[in-house]
């Protein structure tokens, strides 16, 4: 039992007895301790960051090489984009019904195609690159998070590594924005356009998109290329049909990226215009092939099913557009002669593609436009 | 022996070096981060342990300690942990150190000072009090009163602002008052 403090002295007087009850507590280290203390460097190993271990840029490399490879190979085992001879071309489709080639854009990095295998393969190889640039940018955020600081507070390396972290997001977002507005579309028109299924007249008082880019929307009569008085004159197909009746139109589209592209097929919600100045009167339900593609037919005997479409830079595929008249398509009513410039839109056709993992949507102009005579409102 | 706190900051590179200069180092501070230990735990055994379980711990991240004039304190926030997590684990197992042998240690028998009988009494009865507050109060009034420490001093140990070592102190300080008198209680 210890003796009693008076309760009137043990609150002034408790910090001094602290003080010495601490300072009685005062012990020199054994020599035990010293021996032990002093085998510590010769038996334990100081741990090292992975970071600049001498195996770690070795296996970072061969990991990013492997990576690189890995989904080099995934974006170019499919199918090329022409039928190599002797395989069996899939069965006949019909285009009056919706077939392959409409696609909705996930926006998702590396969602976009394939099976899920590969799928899942190139997830993994997503996340080992990410992975490796974690393991890159590490070192920026090495602070002294083990020294104390007298200052106490917060530590350095605290408030350092939240400025990189954001200074790391607003310059990602900053070039990711840059590169979406500055980088030109990756598909162009190609060399190949024609009617097909269901075209009834070809006329030339149609939109010319190149003439349009050529003078930027300016009106200059100069320019035309027609004999009348009208400007922007191109080709234009005049597709009769009744509710319901396919029409097929051909136009290639070509890789102006300096690196290969995948090409998913239309863009399913497009509100794109095959017609300069006339609603659409028709509903579009798919895309084909070509089976020869040096023989550009637009029957449907001779295209296949659209698949998924690699091109290298500068290669160009042809396309097989598939539509199917609206209700409201009138194959008997005239089609009015463009007497003037007066409000129209480029003809265009919208195509999703996937490039380095990413989905975008390119507008590709139309020519010759696409006109389905409707009492569409 | 050279002053090592005023010597220009070093960077310690080569293995051989780091080692030689880690050992001369905690023969420099064995004794003041030994006492640390003790003020802490209150154990001789205790405190010897948690100094060898600091010492492994700061030789392993030694690499990463920039400037070697830093180490007392480098080495002090490690310590205090490793005393924290003794304490912690102490307390889960429910075990309470109050045998006259481990009061003997704490050497409040084995080094008796010219005293009268009712300064000693105070001091035992501290010394129970103290087993009775958590190890975050026990922590800080150690580095407080044991050390001597600074409040912005102890604050960098633990890592945390002053304004909260200061109110730790003074909830410290209630608690202990609080022990004191249900020790007297019986």
């Amino acid at each position: 039992m210890t003796p009693p403090m008076e309760p009137d002295q043990a609150a002034p007087h408790l910090e001094d007895a602290l003080r010495s009850a601490y300072a009685a507590q005062a012990a020199s280290p054994t020599d035990e301790l010293r021996q032990r203390v002093a085998t510590v460097p010769g038996s334990v190993r100081p741990d090292r960051p992975a970071w600049r271990r001498p195996w770690f840029p070795v296996a970072a490399a061969a990991a990013a090489v492997v990576a690189v490879v890995f989904g080099q190979w995934l974006r170019l085992r499919s199918a090329a984009s022409t039928t190599p001879g002797g395989v069996a071309v899939p069965p006949a489709y019909d285009p009056a019904h919706p077939s392959s080639g409409l696609v909705t854009p996930t926006g998702i990095t590396f969602n976009a195609i394939g099976d899920d295998a590969s799928r899942v393969a190139t997830w993994i190889s997503a996340i080992i690159v990410i992975a490796l640039l974690l393991a890159v940018i590490r070192p920026l955020f090495r602070g002294r998070p083990e020294s104390a600081d007298d200052r106490g507070q917060k530590r350095p390396a605290g408030r350092r590594r939240v400025a990189v972290t954001l200074a790391l997001m607003l310059l990602l977002a900053f070039v990711a924005t840059a590169a979406r507005n500055v980088a030109p579309v990756p598909l162009r028109p190609g060399s190949v356009s024609a009617s097909g299924l269901g075209a009834s007249e070809a006329r030339s008082d149609g939109i010319d998109p190149n003439i349009v880019r050529t003078l930027s929307g300016n009106v200059d009569v100069g320019v035309s290329s027609c004999p009348s008085v009208r400007m922007f004159c191109g080709p234009r197909s005049v597709y009769a049909v009744a509710p319901g009746q396919p029409l097929t139109y051909v136009m290639s589209v070509r890789n102006s990226w300096p690196v290969g592209i995948r090409l998913l097929g239309r863009w399913r919600e497009s509100t794109a215009r095959t017609d300069a100045t006339e609603p659409n009167g028709s509903t579009p339900t798919g895309l084909s092939l070509l089976r020869d593609p040096d023989y550009v037919d637009a029957r449907p005997e001779s295209t296949k099913p659209f698949f998924p479409v690699n091109l290298a830079p500068g290669e160009e595929v042809t396309l097989v557009v598939t539509e199917v008249a609206r209700d409201c398509a009138d194959p008997a009513k005239a089609v009015p002669a463009r007497s003037d410039s007066g409000d129209f839109t480029i003809p265009t056709v919208q195509f999703v593609y996937e490039a380095f993992g990413i989905e975008g949507i390119a507008t590709v102009s139309l020519s010759p436009e696409v006109t389905v005579p409707s009492n569409c409102p | 022996m050279v002053d090592i706190r005023m010597a220009a900051p070093v960077t310690v590179d080569r293995a051989a070096e780091r080692e030689a200069a880690f050992r001369r180092l905690m023969t420099d501070e064995l004794s003041r981060v030994h006492g640390l230990a003790m003020a802490v735990l209150g154990s001789a055994a205790d405190a010897e342990d948690a100094v060898h379980d600091a010492a492994i711990v700061a030789w392993r991240r030694f690499a990463s300690l920039r400037e070697i004039d830093r180490f007392a304190p480098w080495f002090d926030r490690i310590l205090v942990n490793v005393c924290r997590d003794r304490l912690r684990s102490q307390r889960r197992s429910r075990v309470v150190d109050v045998s006259p042998t481990s009061l003997e240690s704490s050497g409040a028998a084995t080094t008796p000072e010219p005293d009268d009988g009712r300064a000693l009494g105070e001091r035992q009865a501290i010394d129970l009090a103290l087993r009775r507050l958590n190890p975050d109060q026990r922590v800080v009034l150690a580095l407080r009163y044991g050390a001597d420490l600074t409040v912005p001093a102890i604050a960098a140990r633990l890592g945390i602002p002053e304004g909260t070592v200061k109110s730790r102190l003074h909830h410290a300080l209630d608690a202990l008052r609080a022990a004191i008198a249900a020790e007297e209680r019986g």
